[in-house]
């Protein structure tokens, strides 16, 4: 109906991690390509989906997670905030939900209300094992607007 | 190969020496970080006390018949150890806690004096033993601190 609400995503994802360090669990990481501005990169969608292909070597714990942190960049025009530590979030984005399996694994969250601009890092929070090299990350911004 | 802090790291959290086994089998488990693996080899057969509160029900039930023998030549010392005496006083009220070190202590050193009972004291040193297993997160944070993982400045 003309007029409604509906979603927009945009028509290609952005890769903020083509090809990830090990991680250690408890450990956190930078993206390699992980600086991401939302009004140049990301047409202004305010929010983005993650997602996160990764494969481990020793099964994982079942349901345990992997975080997603952010530090936003230049808040006030020129400082920065502090990178993220394992025991203390910059921004919280969101986390990803673990399958216990030694198959690739994919997996996804929306986050809203992204920073303006920010570093994404990752967090292997509690998932016992390592995350071997070769992990993923990328984003897909998405916003809403009137249908037409 | 397994650093000197890593191997320190793992030392400190077991608050011991670790052999040469043990470090043999780590080696794998530290190179893959496979930190489940860690924890599980660093738990096995570690065992603390528990709150534990005994007495002459207890005892007599985890030595069976040697039990009533036991406690009757242990108040007999108590004729002539203070120590002893002012114990049996918990012990019969079913309060000497185990889990005080200095509990267990005093007990141990009665094998001294009750030669005939060395296996009895023993035995009642272990009740309240239970698992003392080592989490895995505390290996992950041992290893990361060790490793600089715990932040990255980008």
């Amino acid at each position: 109906m003309s007029g409604e609400i509906i979603e927009v995503r945009a028509a290609s994802a952005i890769v903020l991690e083509g090809s990830g360090s090990a991680l250690a669990n408890g450990a956190v990481g930078v993206m390699t390509s992980g600086r991401y501005a939302k009004q140049s990169a990301g047409n202004g969608f305010p929010d983005a989906q993650f997602a996160l292909t990764c494969q481990f070597s020793v099964a994982p714990i079942k349901n345990s997670f992997i975080a997603v942190y952010a530090r936003p960049m230049a808040v006030d025009g020129s400082n920065n905030t502090q990178a993220p530590e394992a025991t203390r979030p910059t921004r919280f984005i969101g986390q990803f939900v673990v399958n216990d399996v030694t198959a690739q694994q994919t997996m996804e969250f929306m986050a809203n209300d992204l920073p303006w601009d920010a570093w994404y890092y990752l967090h292997n929070v509690n998932t016992g094992q390592q995350l071997p090299v070769g992990w993923a990350v990328s984003i897909t911004p998405r916003t809403f607007k009137a249908a037409p | 190969m397994m650093t000197p802090a890593e191997q320190s790291a793992l030392q400190a959290l077991v608050a011991r020496a670790l052999s040469a086994e043990e470090l043999l089998a780590l080696e794998p488990l530290v190179e893959a970080r496979n930190d489940v693996g860690i924890a599980a080899l660093l738990s096995a057969g570690r065992v603390k006390h528990g709150p534990t509160q005994i007495g002459p029900g207890t005892i007599v039930a985890v030595l069976g018949d040697a039990g009533g023998a036991f406690l009757d030549d242990l108040q007999a010392l108590g004729q002539t150890d203070r120590a002893v005496y002012w114990a049996m006083n918990p012990i019969t009220r079913g309060v000497f806690d185990l889990s005080i070190p200095a509990a267990r202590t005093s007990l141990a050193n009665l094998r001294a004096k009750m030669s005939d009972h060395v296996d009895h004291i023993d035995t009642v040193l272990t009740i309240g033993l239970m698992p003392d297993p080592i989490a895995f997160d505390q290996v992950s944070r041992a290893l990361n601190e060790a490793q600089g993982l715990l932040t990255y400045e980008r």
